[in-house]
């Protein structure tokens, strides 16, 4: 079992995977071609920020509970942007008959 | 026994750990819409077996509610909604592609720097949870009010921007 022993219990671990999850969803941003894939993207990075925030409150913070609580926040307002970003992407291909980023350059003048 | 359940918990953690990361590969590097989707869902699944492994399994049940229940619901019904062929996949590679692999290994190797000197191993334990609740009507009762306030805006925002009408044609796409 050697190595998976060592896996649960260390926070490197927990750091490690949500970094990953931060840089796959700032690449999805950078590279992905419509707001659905960049929405994608922004929830992943968001949910590196998350796993950051608890694994640092569970292991090395005083106050167990405030980190849980601030992840409940964060849980809600990444929530609150998904529903308006999903509300902007639909009125934008309702006016424009696309989502892909390159095509909506309008007010780039 | 205790052997074997230790083993099972060992191994439900890797196993959590691997779908987290495939998850997160496939919801960025897939070229098909919906596989982006599939992957995001097993990613966020995967995170809420995360915070069930730091001890807490509130939030990990929050997490499936919220994100699996409501806004994969959400994301799908958009992708649905604006889907168009020939508008899928990645943009060709460009040298920007250096920030989102060196800026997260930079963060993580001064994180893991600053944590070398401390003690940072040992099972995450439970404790009661249902001081969440008395945390959130007492000591974060404001921000909690903020957040109600938001969510009821932004989706009252959401709603009315989606029901624009469709703008007069005027000659510029």
């Amino acid at each position: 079992m050697g190595i998976f022993e060592i896996l649960p219990g260390n926070i490197a671990v927990y750091i490690t995977i949500a970094h990953l999850l931060f840089g796959l969803g700032l690449f999805g941003m950078l590279f992905r071609k419509t707001l659905i894939g960049l929405l994608i993207s922004l929830e992943l990075l968001l949910q590196g920020v998350g796993v950051n925030l608890m694994a640092f409150g569970t292991f090395l913070g005083h106050d167990h509970i405030a980190a849980r609580v601030i992840t409940l926040f964060v849980l809600g307002i990444a929530a609150a942007e998904a529903a308006l970003f999903l509300g902007i992407a639909v009125a934008v291909f309702r006016n424009y008959q696309t989502v892909a980023m390159d095509k909506l350059s309008e007010l780039q003048g | 026994m205790d052997n074997f359940i230790f083993k099972v918990y060992y191994l439900s953690f890797a196993i959590v750990l691997a779908q987290t990361a495939a998850g997160g590969v496939l919801a960025v590097a897939a070229k098909n819409l919906i596989h982006c989707f599939l992957g995001m869902v097993v990613a966020l699944i995967g995170v809420a077996g995360l915070y069930y492994h730091l001890g807490s399994p509130f939030i990990a049940l929050m997490q499936v509610m919220i994100y699996v229940g409501a806004v994969c619901v959400a994301i799908a019904f958009g992708l649905s909604l604006t889907r168009k062929a020939g508008e899928e996949g990645l943009k060709p590679l460009s040298p920007i592609a250096v920030i989102p692999v060196v800026l997260p290994a930079a963060m993580l190797a001064a994180t893991l720097k600053g944590l070398s000197h401390l003690e940072k191993t040992g099972i995450p334990r439970k404790l009661d949870e249902s001081a969440i609740g008395w945390h959130l009507l007492g000591k974060y009762l404001f921000p909690f009010e903020i957040i109600s306030v938001l969510l009821t805006m932004a989706v009252i925002g959401a709603v009315s921007v989606a029901l624009i009408r469709r703008r007069e044609q005027n000659g510029n796409i």
